[in-house]
Parts: structure tokens; sequence; C-alpha cells
């Protein structure tokens, strides 16, 4: 009998032994769990700050594409300007270079050509308030360049001093530019057809018409003040 | 580093101011000819980096140049740009088929030439950053 109540004690022992070490065990996995808990919400912080400087970063990226699109779109603008006023001094040098009246006149075909684009162009001269003397051409036959001066229709443009162009009529007369002296017309240069692979004038053409409007006329009437004193002389 | 070389080829004075109002920011030394035979001894004689090469020239036109250019061992690698009023699709077809590397159309776009130099130069960062 004492032998069965031994062997009862010491099964509850063990048992008793066990259920400790049980709970012992559960403690420590209850405590790595709340360890994990709270690496959890750490983690879980952390990634909201990370994707919060993340979308911070983007944000950044964003406004910093837009800067650079600005910069990229202000630097062309810069560049597209820079080119009008190249186009603008070359041509103001390139026709004062020159007091020669065929030098003058081979500045002004060059400008028209290489600057503005057509390689169909008349430049006339006018003696007096009488009509207007072809003084050069370039790709045009005469018979069009007399028929066209004779017609009114130039002729009227032409003593209203006043730039003319027409972006409509490619084949016949792009521009009319008045050549002025102190607000006298003395000549006029006529553009025709404009180069194939320029579909229009471009507002920089407008200007180099303003500047030979002015600048071709003074270099012009240089030009015959030197021959009339060459011969004086 | 020594600067690039670029032989402005043209016959009229107008495009050749042009070009170097346009080129004069960045680290070239320009050389000029007046037609394409001068094109031809210079381009010889001298190596440029670059050829910015017009089409119609008294003597010699541009065509015939970038032909004898391209036929010579020592120049044949020289890049060259054709600088023309003839945008037309078979003036176009004639410069790729004598051996030009690219080409503008007058009047000249100056971005458009700047980029293609600095491009072919391959120098565009320099270029820019300077």
């Amino acid at each position: 009998m004492s032998g069965g109540r031994s062997y009862i004690s010491k099964a509850r022992e063990e048992q008793q032994q066990y259920v400790n070490s049980l709970l012992h065990e559960n403690e420590k996995l209850r405590a790595i769990a709340a360890m994990l808990e709270s690496d959890v919400l750490r983690a879980e912080e952390q990634h909201r700050a990370a994707t919060a400087e993340l979308q911070r970063l983007l944000d950044r990226f964003e406004e910093i594409a837009c800067e650079n699109k600005r910069f990229a779109d202000e630097h062309q603008h810069i560049e597209q300007q820079s080119s009008n006023l190249a186009n603008l001094y070359v041509a103001s040098y390139q026709l004062h270079t020159s007091v020669e009246r065929e030098g003058v006149l081979t500045a002004i075909q060059e400008i028209v050509i290489n600057l503005i684009g057509s390689e169909q162009l008349a430049i006339y001269e006018r003696n007096g308030d009488a009509e207007f003397r072809l003084a050069a051409s370039f790709g045009l036959d005469r018979d069009r360049i007399t028929a066209f001066v004779a017609g009114e229709y130039a002729v009227e443009k032409l003593g209203e001093g006043h730039i003319f162009s027409d972006p409509d009529d490619r084949e016949t007369l792009t521009a009319c530019v008045p050549l002025q002296v102190a607000d006298r017309v003395i000549g006029a240069i006529l553009v025709f057809r404009l180069l194939e692979h320029k579909p229009a004038l471009q507002p920089v053409d407008h200007e180099l018409f303003e500047l030979l409007s002015v600048h071709a006329s003074t270099a012009l009437y240089c030009a015959s003040l030197h021959a009339t004193a060459t011969v004086e002389g | 580093m020594p600067r690039k070389k670029i032989l402005l080829v043209d016959d009229s004075s107008t495009i050749v101011m042009m070009e170097k109002f346009i080129l004069r920011n960045d680290p070239y030394d320009l050389i000029v000819a007046t037609d394409g035979e001068e094109a031809v001894r210079k381009t010889i004689a001298q190596q440029p980096d670059l050829i910015l090469l017009d089409v119609v020239m008294p003597r010699m036109g541009g065509f015939e140049a970038c032909r004898l250019i391209r036929e010579n061992a020592a120049t044949s690698a020289i890049p060259i740009i054709m600088v023309t009023t003839r945008g037309e699709a078979i003036n176009v077809e004639t410069g790729w088929v004598t051996g030009c590397t690219d080409y503008v159309t007058k009047p000249i776009n100056a971005i458009e030439l700047l980029t293609k130099v600095r491009s072919l130069l391959g120098d565009a960062v320099q270029a820019v950053a300077k």
C-alpha cells in the first residue's frame, strides 16, 4: 500500500515539475511574443516613416523634374532668342560691310536666301518718285518680274511704305519690303516663293524685314553717295 | 585636351559668319574654306574633327568635295554635316550617297546645328557645362 502511495506521490511531483516547466516555458514564450509584438509595432512605425519619406522624395523628384523642364524650356527659349539676335546681327553687319553698290546688293540677296530662306527675290530702286527699276534679282525669269512690277497691286503696296507679307500666298509674292530713307520709299525688296522645307515666315523673318527696310536702304543710299563722291573726286 | 577643329565651307560670307556666331561659345577652333577645292585641300592639310559643308559652291560643289574627302584614306573618317538650302528628299539622298554624316538646312537653326555638332564631336556635356 505504501509502495502505491509513494508511486502516486512521485507521479504528482513529476506532474507538478512538468506543469512548472510548462508554465516557465509559457512565460518565456509570452515574453518573446511581447518582444515580437513590440518589434512589429516598431517595424510598422519604421515602415510608415519610410513610406512617408519615399513619398516626400517622390514629390521632391517630381518638383525637380518640373523645375528641370522649366529650365530646359527657358534654355531653349534663350538659345532661340540668341539665334534670332545672331540673324539680326549678321544681317546688319553684312549690309554695312561694303560701300559698293554691288556689294550691298549681294549682301541683301544673301540675307534673303540664307537667313530668310527664299531663292526667288527681286530688288528694286526708285528713281525719284518715278517707277521702280529692277536692280538685282535671283531665281526669277525677267518677264515674270517685269510683269509683276508693272501690276498695280505691288506698286500700290510699295507706295504705302509698309512691309507686306501674305502667309497664304507661297506661289506668288510672300513679302514686299519697302526700302525707306527718312520716310521716303527709295526701293523695295520682293520676296517670292520660300524654300520647300520652310513652311511659313517666322517672327524673326518679320524682324529681318524691318531691319532690311531701314538698313538695306541706308546701305544702298550710302553706296550711291559713295559712287557720286568717287565720280566727282 | 586639344581643342576640336571645325572646317566651315561656304561661299557665302553671311553663312560663315552665322556659323561662327553660333559656335562662338563652344571650345572649337574654326577654319574657313570658300569652295569645294579649298575644302578638300584644307581637310587634308589640317585634319579637322568635323566639316560643315555647303552644297552649291563655285569651282567644286559640296557633293563632289564630300566624295573626294571620303575617298582619301587620311580623311575618310571625318564627319561631314551638309549645310544646304536644298532640303528636298532627292538632294538629301545624294548627300547620304556621297557619304555625308548628317545634314542641316538653311536658314540654319542654331539649336539644331549646335546639337548635331556637339553630338558628333562627343563633347555635348562639356560644352553645355561650360
